[in-house]
């Protein structure tokens, strides 16, 4: 009886979204998820700012982390001194253990100043007028920039892990073999370990773009919550995730609100479960091989 | 060769470089965190209620609420989840439903926390009618952990060795007996953890609170009443415009760090000295 308990929770939540998700499409709203007006008191739900919010802070999210968390997996799967790995390694879960809103705390009295005081100054003056990417529209801190650097501190965690995990599942007479051909460590990386760990990694990434895709509390205090479609890297965004924070008691009054809430955390809901499952049957696959 | 070399070391630089870079973050901000929250920790911190907005007194209706809500979150989703996780471990193989379970609750542990906020709301808040209470936020926070229960538990169960199951069996155990006298004590150790991993990370969490348990000035009186906790506190007070608020927020993001993350250790530490007692 009680094993059913996982299954009830998951369809239920699913049952529940996808029904209000129907209801806004019966009412005819489905069209202006991609528009970009929104003005709840005319009856104008575009979700298009906040999904393009949560794109882009995701986006910049994972370009922080992706590098970073790749090497230090290498480093800690391939090159760590035994001595160093433990130590090392219950550091990294502390940075996983740490709250949502402590990150968001952080951002918000460190990050959000740096960002408007020094960063979007000297980028804004400099990369800023070649590039759109980097132009300073509205300087006040709460920036895409901001939540992705908090973001990717936040997922650096899961992403190290795991690729950790499927670097050390590679057998090691593969490495043996490369360098008895006289590789260097380097190489027997390059060309053995990542090529068989690579599925695993993928899964890694993707498992850490799911933890961005859905946070909420470091978000809904960095980003600025502005309804705008962001077009540079010091705007405000309003991600979906913060949309719903922000709004979610006032749907009791207004039917079609709620389903235009709904829809968001279904959008939210159906892109990390079908990511999740992916990462899931890759990681499955890939221990049953290994 | 050359080249080979003068890459090998250009890749140890980076990565040397990319470890530092990412323990410096974790550095700055516990330290950042610590400073600022030690010089905002007092004991009427911990012990008065807050006056004046949350502009003066201190945050126990959010210490004790968060144990409230945390203990009572997990004390619901162990009772499901530990069942939940032996059952999965042991009739994965057999039983079809055990293992649609098991992906389930993989399923719902990427489940954004939001999520949990929004169903906790519609089902409890309003269709099961609580209102805005402890108890539907318990419940809430009861779903988003049930995953991290019933996953440990499931893989602390299969690595009991069958050998151990089988001595018992051979001796004339029933299976039940097997299952309540030998799996469970041997995976002890690893259920625990998962109860205090549990424990932890729902004591961490904000997001699903927000609509469900609601914030309140006072400690909860009963079930039904609304309360406080530390995750909601440090955000609710670090969006205030005053810096007296701030102050409180920044000692209540400590006291939740310092909970969770040693929490978080004990757990380990308390799985290695208790693993010593089981079969391997």
């Amino acid at each position: 009886m009680a094993s059913i308990s996982s299954i009830f929770v998951v369809s239920t939540i699913a049952a529940l979204l996808l029904y209000n998700f129907m209801k806004f499409c019966e009412q005819g709203f489905l069209p202006s998820i991609l528009s970009d007006v929104w003005l709840p008191s005319k009856g104008e739900y575009g979700l298009l700012p906040f999904i393009a919010g949560t794109l882009w802070i995701t986006a910049v999210a994972m370009t922080i982390s992706l590098p970073l968390g790749f090497l230090t997996a290498i480093f800690m799967a391939e090159y760590i001194p035994r001595r160093l790995y433990s130590p090392i390694k219950s550091l990294i879960e502390l940075l996983a253990g740490i709250p949502s809103v402590v990150y968001g705390m952080w951002g918000l009295i460190v990050l959000v100043p740096l960002v408007r005081d020094h960063l979007a100054p000297l980028i804004g003056s400099s990369l800023g007028k070649i590039l759109p990417l980097f132009r300073v529209n509205v300087n006040t801190g709460f920036s895409i920039l901001a939540a992705g650097i908090v973001l990717s501190i936040m997922v650096l965690p899961i992403m190290i892990s795991v690729s950790e995990e499927v670097m050390r599942a590679v057998p090691m007479e593969y490495r043996e073999a490369a360098l008895a051909l006289g590789a260097t460590r380097w190489q027997t990386i390059k060309t053995v370990v990542l090529r068989l760990a690579s599925p695993g990694i993928f899964a890694g990434i993707i498992l850490s773009f799911c933890r961005a895709f859905g946070e909420t509390m470091a978000v809904l205090m960095i980003a600025g919550n502005v309804v705008t479609i962001p077009s540079s890297l010091f705007d405000p965004a309003y991600p979906l995730t913060a949309l719903i924070a922000n709004h979610l008691p006032e749907m009791i009054s207004i039917p079609s609100y709620a389903y235009a809430l709904l829809t968001a955390g279904f959008v939210l809901f159906i892109i990390t479960f079908s990511f999740n499952v992916i990462a899931r049957l890759v990681i499955r696959r890939l221990k049953r091989v290994g | 060769m050359r080249r080979a070399m003068l890459e090998e070391m250009l890749i140890r630089l980076l990565m040397a470089l990319a470890t530092v870079v990412v323990l410096g973050f974790l550095l700055v901000i516990l330290v950042d965190i610590a400073r600022r929250g030690v010089s905002a920790l007092s004991l009427s911190m911990l012990l008065e209620l807050p006056r004046n907005a949350g502009r003066e007194g201190g945050l126990l209706n959010a210490i004790v609420g968060s144990l409230y809500i945390s203990s009572l979150a997990t004390l619901f989703s162990a009772s499901v989840g530990i069942p939940a996780g032996l059952y999965i471990a042991e009739f994965e193989g057999k039983s079809r439903i055990a293992r649609a379970a098991g992906f389930a609750a993989e399923v719902l542990s990427g489940v954004p926390s939001i999520i949990f906020g929004v169903y906790g709301f519609i089902i409890f808040v309003i269709m099961l009618n609580m209102g805005v209470s402890l108890l539907a936020g318990a419940l809430t926070l009861a779903c988003l952990e049930l995953p991290i229960i019933i996953k440990v538990t499931e893989e602390t169960v299969k690595l009991v060795p069958s050998r151990v199951k089988e001595a018992a069996l051979s001796l004339g155990a029933t299976r039940w007996e097997v299952l309540s006298k030998v799996t469970v004590r041997q995976a002890a150790p690893g259920i625990a953890t998962a109860v205090l991993l549990a424990f932890a990370r729902g004591a961490g969490e904000a997001a699903p609170l927000m609509f469900t348990s609601g914030y309140s000035n006072f400690v909860p009186s009963s079930l039904l009443s609304p309360a406080a906790n530390l995750p909601l506190a440090v955000y609710y007070l670090i969006m205030m415009p005053f810096p007296e608020a701030h102050i409180r927020a920044f000692a209540a993001a400590f006291i939740l760090t310092v909970m969770v993350l040693s929490i978080n250790w004990g757990s380990r530490m308390l799985f290695k000295r208790w693993s010593r007692y089981v079969v391997k």
